[in-house]
């Protein structure tokens, strides 16, 4: 017996030889063999990277005033493995934040441990939430857009979609700097998902954006919209635009287009609202591109003191299929009176006389059919077909501003020019882009383009003060400051049809103040409406631009000073010019210029052109 | 041998010079291990930490080693002369906590007495293993056992055992069984009745799968495809085999350990005290801890084999099957080569019940070797 009982717990010994073996070769297949690929499993499931949203750069006005900020607000989530009675926490939360009880079920129902239930809640939602102590929910602090100051510039401005990314406006144009850099960071998470050292491992530093500052003026701002709206119900105009540019730099000093709409809840307005159509959409400019038919007469060395006949205020052209009309009977017109009393008829002759190569040339010249380069989303281009496809009618229309088409920036811009010697500005709409008072991004350089010969800038200059002195811009005229400027009254294209309506027009003024020194150039455009004395740019968008001069200039502090005033018949050009051209002194830029304009002319050939002038006589 | 002759000293003195210090030595050191893992199982629970187990451990090791000690003056004879009385003690324990017992994650398994927790079913396992060296060890006969003397050794095992899966305590209950079967085998039993036995094992283990629950179903399958259900019935399996191996050769030192800290382990101070440990001291530590039961069950079953009796053979040998099966059950089961059954690692994991009653039992092996057959064979 003993032998059998020492030989059976010598089994029991190699049994546990073998059983420690195997516990053994176990361990050194997990922690040896495999241990890459469970160290690997073991990062994996607590390692999660946490991202961490920059607070957003604010959008200020050029005195620093805010236009956009960002803002605190909570965002509720929720822990759904933790909520103990999911369909009553649905019933509390759609009482506290609308929507769906349904909705939020779904959410919380489900075994995600981290859910959002709605982000950008108010402090007064969370605070009720916080109340009722429901486990399992939470709140993360997250920025909100907050537009403090409404619908002031709404459309320039534009708006943030959800995540805080840029989607119309400046918000847009301006998000690689404002929206600033996201961070991520690895935390640690345990079992149950809570994390664990938030502070540890900072992978990517969250960089906050920077601040934009606009070369807006809110107040400004404020003058063009104020009176813009309050001309918009007068008259029952559909819609206004208005533009302020200071000549000498091309700062945009207002933008605004009415009605605008209120950036905290874009979601409530049409989407055409979110546009800004001084920048994004374009018009037919109508009379108010004469100033380019001008410009372009001017430049190729005509008189204006030349005589036209405006016939009895009804002209038959292009076979005589087409007729243009004229506001009255003007009969025998000077060049210059052409332009004062816009005549339509006047306006064609003239053209007629230069071509419709140096036509387009000068609207070319002036940046029309091609984008300004404005940091905006969007910019529209117009149209400016090349003068290779015009049609027989097309010379008329382009010369009394149809069949082309402008952005209300690109006409004002056209006439800062005019305003600031022949010296085209770049259009500028920021002066600095700061993050914690260094500077990001260095104030855009101050670009010119000389698109007009000082002599033909000053002539034209000259020109738009007397239509407003005299001619169809009267009402326009800012008592002691002295305005310059044009009318337009265009008629609005029918949709879906071919021509124009009889009853329906585009309004505008364009034009500078003060006239001896311009400090800014301004353009008003309304859409449809009218006034009493009729539905004219001169009755319906120079009043209104008369308000906005003058309030824009005493809010410049400009001192009025006395007017030189313009002797009615004289059509000479100011005294420097007439110096300068009697001295014979013209810039190298001027002789190339000219040299240039001569070897065009001989190619496109002056005679094919009077050939088919015959044709339309 | 000791070569102290007897006629010089009293029968304790020549006990004490026959102690078996390693057996000791590995008893200490395990308890101690058991100690600090606790700790650092326990450093990242505010709960726990308040309530300290770990301090509460060593209390229960030091209550432990006195008991041993009292043990060891008394003859292991004493405790095989009293086997039916402490069997007839565990079975009123075991019936009084299936009635009025503390329910703990659904089951039965503390009796309460004002602040202790006594968990019957630790001792149960003592009396099984008492009460059967007594049965066996009374009998005369060198002949293996038949079935007309092994039905009342399967009906004194089966009792406590069924009242264990009352609780419901499978893992328990399993291991008590296997105790008195081992013994059984160590004893003798006649060819005929292995084969028989066997048989009808083999022919009812379809049967018992529709006994199991569920989970328990569950459990035993995913031993095979751990992988199947990570996030479910193979999670705490998965997430063991996650921090040993994570643990690498090194380790990533005491209280480092990302696994237990951040309570990805289950019952990490109780049943995955050793996933804590292969996780915080890497591949050394865990073969370290494993020679160290290595050793600490092979000089139990020295303690069998050189035991002065019968029944001294048997108490040594079913307490070392005891200690053999809860370590592999345990290691391998965190280790993801058994199922998932409740089973403690004895002296390690915490729990004041089976500490106590492992430190009994290492006492009365401890006894069974001191009182060897130092120059009379026990076997006649």
């Amino acid at each position: 017996m003993k032998q059998g009982f020492s030989r059976r717990l010598m089994v029991c010994g190699s049994l546990v030889v073998f059983g420690f073996c195997m516990l053994g070769v176990k361990l050194s297949i997990i922690q040896i063999r495999d241990r890459d690929h469970l160290v690997a499993y073991a990062e994996r499931q607590l390692r999660r990277t946490l991202v961490v949203r920059p607070r957003r750069g604010d959008v200020v006005d050029a005195r620093g005033r805010p236009l956009a900020v960002s803002i605190n607000a909570p965002s509720l989530f929720a822990n759904a493995t933790v909520v103990a009675d999911p369909w009553s926490a649905s019933l509390v939360l759609k009482e506290i934040l609308g929507g769906s009880a349904e909705d939020y079920f779904e959410k919380l129902n489900g075994r995600r441990s981290y859910v959002w239930l709605k982000r950008k809640i108010n402090p007064d939602q969370q605070r009720k939430i916080e109340k009722l102590g429901i486990d399992g929910l939470g709140f993360v602090t997250e920025s909100r857009r907050f537009y403090p100051k409404r619908e002031l510039a709404s459309s320039l401005v534009g708006f943030v979609g959800v995540d805080d990314a840029g989607m119309y406006g400046v918000e847009q144009s301006y998000q690689e700097h404002m929206g600033g850099r996201v961070g991520r960071i690895r935390i640690q998470r345990d079992a149950k998902g809570r994390s664990v050292h938030p502070e540890s491992n900072v992978l990517v530093p969250a960089r906050p954006g920077a601040d934009v500052r606009l070369t807006i003026d809110e107040v400004l701002q404020h003058i063009v919209e104020k009176e813009l709206s309050a001309q918009v119900r007068r008259v029952g105009a559909r819609r206004a635009i208005g533009v302020m540019v200071e000549p000498h730099s091309g700062r945009i000093l207002a933008l605004a287009s009415v009605p605008g709409f209120n950036p905290n809840t874009y979601q409530l307005y049409g989407a055409s609202l979110w546009k800004e159509p001084a920048i994004q959409e374009f018009y037919e400019p109508g009379s108010t591109f004469k100033i380019v038919t001008a410009a372009a007469y001017l430049d190729a060395g005509e008189s204006l003191s030349k005589k036209y006949f405006a016939e009895n205020g009804s002209y038959r052209y292009g076979r005589g299929r087409h007729t243009l009309r004229d506001h009255k009977k003007y009969g025998w017109l000077t060049a210059e009176e052409v332009i004062v009393k816009s005549s339509n008829i006047g306006a064609f002759k003239m053209a007629r006389d230069i071509g419709r190569h140096q036509l387009h040339f000068m609207a070319n010249r002036f940046g029309f059919g091609r984008k300004t380069g404005i940091r905006f989303p969007g910019e529209a281009r117009g149209v400016l077909r090349a003068p290779e496809k015009w049609s027989r009618t097309s010379l008329a229309a382009v010369a009394i501003g149809q069949e082309v088409a402008a952005t209300p920036l690109q006409m004002v811009m056209a006439v800062a020019a005019v305003a600031n010697g022949g010296r085209m500005p770049r259009p500028v709409l920021h002066d600095s882009i700061e993050r914690n008072g260094k500077e990001t991004l260095p104030a855009q350089r101050q670009e010119f383009r000389r698109v007009l010969s000082r002599r033909v800038a000053e002539r034209l200059g000259v020109l738009m003060r007397k239509v407003v002195a005299e001619g169809t811009g009267r009402k326009a005229e800012v008592p002691g400051y002295g305005a310059a400027g044009k009318t337009g009254t265009a008629q609005k294209t029918l949709p879906g049809q071919r021509g124009y309506s009889r009853s329906k027009f585009i309004m505008s003024f364009v034009g500078f103040a003060p006239y001896e020194n311009p400090r800014f150039a301004l353009i008003v455009i309304f859409d449809e409406g009218t006034a009493p004395g009729g539905a004219w740019g001169g009755t319906v968008a120079a009043p209104v631009w008369r308000r906005i001069a003058w309030q824009a200039l005493r809010y410049m502090r400009v001192p009025p000073k006395g007017v030189r005033v313009l002797q009615v018949a004289d059509s000479r050009p100011p005294a420097r010019v007439r110096a300068s051209l009697e001295n014979g002194s013209r810039t190298m830029g001027e002789k190339i210029l000219n040299a240039a304009r001569q070897v065009r002319r001989y190619l496109h050939g002056d005679r094919a052109q009077a050939a088919s002038w015959n044709s339309v006589r | 041998m000791t070569g102290i002759p007897p006629s010089r000293s009293s029968p304790f003195q020549r006990a004490v010079s026959q102690m078996d210090w390693l057996l000791v030595l590995a008893t200490l050191l395990l308890s101690l291990t058991g100690i600090f893992m606790i700790y650092s199982a326990i450093h990242s629970n505010p709960v726990f930490l308040k309530n300290s187990l770990h301090l509460r451990q060593a209390l229960w090791s030091s209550i432990g080693l006195c008991v041993l000690l009292c043990i060891l003056f008394v003859d292991y004879r004493f405790f095989t002369r009293w086997a039916y009385f402490f069997y007839a003690l565990v079975i009123v324990l075991l019936i009084a906590v299936l009635l009025s017992g503390q329910v703990v994650y659904g089951a039965k398994r503390w009796l309460v007495f004002g602040p202790f927790r006594l968990q019957p079913s630790e001792l149960a396992r003592l009396a099984v293993i008492l009460v059967l060296a007594r049965y066996f060890g009374s009998r005369g006969e060198e002949n293996p056992i038949g079935f007309k003397e092994l039905i009342p050794a399967f009906l004194l095992a089966i009792v406590p055992v069924l009242l264990i899966v009352q609780q419901p305590d499978l893992g328990t209950g399993l291991t008590v069984f296997l105790i008195a079967g081992a013994m059984v085998l160590v004893v003798g039993v006649k060819r005929r009745v292995i084969l028989t036995i066997g048989c009808l094992a083999v022919a009812c283990a379809p049967l018992g799968w529709f006994f199991l629950k569920e989970y328990q179903r569950r459990r035993i399958l995913t031993l095979f495809n751990p992988d199947a259900d990570p996030l479910g019935a193979g999670y705490q399996s998965m997430q063991s085999i996650i921090a040993v191996g994570s643990g690498e050769i090194w380790g990533k030192g005491l209280l480092q350990g990302t696994q237990s800290r951040l309570h990805f382990l289950p019952e990490k101070h109780t049943d995955f005290i050793f996933s804590v440990l292969s996780e915080e001291l890497g591949f050394i530590g865990s073969v370290t801890v494993l020679a160290l039961f290595f050793i600490f069950i092979l000089r139990c079953l020295s303690a069998a084999l050189n035991a002065a009796d019968k029944e001294g053979a048997l108490l040594a040998a079913g307490i070392t099957t005891a200690f053999f099966l809860y370590t592999i059950f345990n290691i391998g089961m965190t280790l993801g080569l058994m199922p998932i059954v409740g089973i403690p690692l004895p002296l390690v994991s915490y729990g004041g019940s089976a500490s106590i009653s492992s430190f009994i039992a290492i006492a009365l092996v401890l006894n069974v070797g001191m009182r060897r057959r130092s120059l009379t064979p026990a076997f006649g």
